[in-house]
């Protein structure tokens, strides 16, 4: 008796091997600017109408307002909402610092710390492990499914964690297992009890499974109802080391994407849209771009419209109520790096700049709770990790930076 | 796995050529030409629907907003673009045969092994089952993953691939006979 469902994958997996190369980049890069050009210009002139479209709305509202008496005076709108005063940035983060470049094995999706000192980090559709000297490379030839990797982690007894397109997978001494369905792993994180939180990728419309799980030894639980989870895509997860609550922020989509953060607090999840937390009420298109929380429970997360023209807003959570930050000039345009906690407090951000259309610029801030600071890392910033010394680890272009604190 | 060498460098950030959307190309076209070159078995065309996929996806920004999506979305524009080129050779294929008059002789089919039975009556499945069954056992998707890549109902796409699955069984079961 033939299993074709085996016959099948070994057949495609056969067939796959001999795809063809993948083209030279150039053209589709050159063509992909060209049609972000296109874009950009139809969004100005799309702009260009609404706003005259707009002024001739609201002229004809006025005119009409003149014979009509409003039903309910208490109706009027409300102001428009105030946000922060752009913050001030000074000088450098990473002054005193000694910084040491490493070669990376290719771009790093993202970069874990060992209790061991080893640094982890997801590239490509491999995992990668750093002892401060070579590179050692994981793939499917180890165990790892096929397709990329989302997110590495090293739970605090050492084990590591690998969330990819596939599913979560557990490194066993030299072989990677699969320990959960086969659905997209974005995010994986550890709960004060030492179990293992995973966030599977949703399919919008389609909710069957998915959503943030935790893993019990053998089986998942998903964390409450998944059809109270946002349909969307899972972008950041957390969990407080103080009261085990998980954090989650979901993507936003659609013309004008509103992100959410909800936090499940061990019985239910309560979510907020990003554009009802104080600061940022009734903005439009407000995506999360970053989400930690800190040793003390305060949640941090960052959101951003999406648009060359936003420079990005940093809200704490502390466990009453939000305080809104505002992101230092430059953090603007589509910062989509990574935020980290140091020991100390101060909240790391790395973003990428890209005025209109031209490469990216690295960047990374450093906010101790008043002032801003801003360094200049290179073309584009991937991931940033720091370590419990204070030693910052960043993905820069294809490499990995290693920035040592100065001695007390 | 494999051990890499590394080569201490210059101390500071380093400064190298610009990368933006070269990386993002590199990570994700390689998974988007095997998609296409598995669905359409031609490696011109896999080549040119990748591209063309990426092209589509990375400009319209959505890459900016979502990173971690971008497979997502280009998974989904080749499958679309590999439908659009099957819907243009059925009516191409439809006026040549018009043409013809289906005068094309009958030509016994060699005697093969198993795997190339079943490589040559997964090309011979309709477009979709066969988009379907690469989804589902190539991209290992979930129903609900499916349907969404397909943009069909959970059924649907649940039906297209037990159907090409029944046709495939039928097949190896007439060369187990």
């Amino acid at each position: 008796m033939i299993d074709l469902d085996r016959e099948l994958r070994a057949l495609l997996e056969e067939d796959a091997r001999h795809a063809p190369p993948v083209p030279e980049a150039r053209s589709a890069i050159r063509r992909t600017r060209r049609r972000q050009l296109v874009v950009v210009a139809v969004a100005l002139v799309s702009a260009v109408v609404l706003v005259a479209g707009a002024v001739t709305g609201v002229g004809a509202l006025i005119r009409s307002s003149e014979r009509r008496v409003p039903a309910n005076p208490s109706e009027t709108p409300t102001p428009s909402p105030t946000t922060p005063a752009p913050a001030v940035v000074s000088g450098s983060g990473l002054d005193g610092y000694a910084a040491t470049t490493f070669p990376a094995v290719g771009s790093l999706r993202n970069v874990a710390v060992a209790p061991d000192g080893m640094i982890w980090a997801a590239s490509g559709e491999s995992v990668a492990r750093f002892d401060g000297k070579t590179w050692t490379t994981y793939t499917t030839e180890d165990g790892l499914p096929r397709g990329p990797v989302y997110a590495v982690e090293v739970a605090p007894d050492g084990t590591v964690w690998a969330g990819t397109q596939r599913g979560l997978a557990r490194l066993d001494g030299k072989t990677w297992t699969i320990v959960s369905p086969s659905v997209e792993v974005r995010e994986v994180v550890f709960a004060p009890d030492g179990s293992v939180v995973a966030g599977f990728y949703r399919p919008p419309g389609n909710p069957s499974w998915g959503g943030v799980a935790r893993f019990e030894g053998e089986t998942w639980n998903t964390l409450g109802d998944v059809d109270t989870m946002p349909e969307d895509f899972l972008t950041f997860l957390a969990v407080s080391p103080v009261d085990g609550a998980v954090w989650i922020t979901a993507g936003g989509s659609g013309f004008i994407p509103i992100g959410t953060v909800s936090r499940f607090d061990g019985k239910e999840w309560t979510a907020w849209l990003v554009n009802e937390l104080p600061g940022h009420e009734g903005l439009p298109g407000l995506i999360p771009q970053a989400l930690t929380v800190g040793p003390d429970g305060s949640v941090w997360v960052l959101t951003h419209k999406g648009d060359w023209t936003d420079r990005g807003t940093l809200a704490r959570f502390d466990g009453g109520s939000w305080t809104v930050f505002s992101a230092p000039a430059g953090a603007a345009v589509d910062a989509w790096g990574a935020m980290a906690l140091g020991p100390d407090g101060t909240v790391w951000l790395a973003g990428n700049e890209r005025p209109a259309v031209a490469e990216y610029e690295g960047l990374l801030f450093s906010f101790d709770g008043i002032a801003w600071t801003r360094d200049r890392l290179g073309n584009e910033v991937s991931a940033l990790e720091v370590a419990p010394d204070g030693t910052l680890w960043v993905g820069v272009d294809g490499s990995l930076v290693r920035f040592t604190p100065p001695a007390e | 796995m494999s051990v890499t060498a590394s080569h201490r460098a210059r101390g500071g950030a380093a400064r190298a050529e610009p990368k933006g959307l070269t990386e993002l190309y590199e990570r994700n076209a390689p998974a988007a030409v095997r998609l296409a070159f598995l669905i359409t078995s031609d490696r011109e065309l896999a080549q040119d629907i990748a591209q063309e996929a990426f092209v589509r996806v990375a400009g319209r920004f959505h890459h900016l907003r979502m990173p971690e999506a971008l497979d997502v979305y280009l998974r989904r524009t080749v499958v679309n673009l590999c439908n659009s080129h099957f819907r243009h050779q059925r009516v191409v294929r439809a006026a040549v045969e018009r043409e013809a008059s289906l005068a094309s002789p009958v030509v016994d089919e060699p005697d093969l092994g198993l795997r190339d039975q079943l490589r040559a009556a997964l090309r011979r499945l309709p477009a979709r089952q066969r988009t379907a069954i690469v989804l589902h056992y190539y991209e290992d998707l979930s129903e609900e993953q499916l349907a969404d890549a397909m943009r069909r109902s959970v059924s649907a796409a649940r039906s297209l691939v037990s159907r090409g699955m029944e046709t495939l069984r039928n097949v190896i079961g007439s060369e187990e006979r």
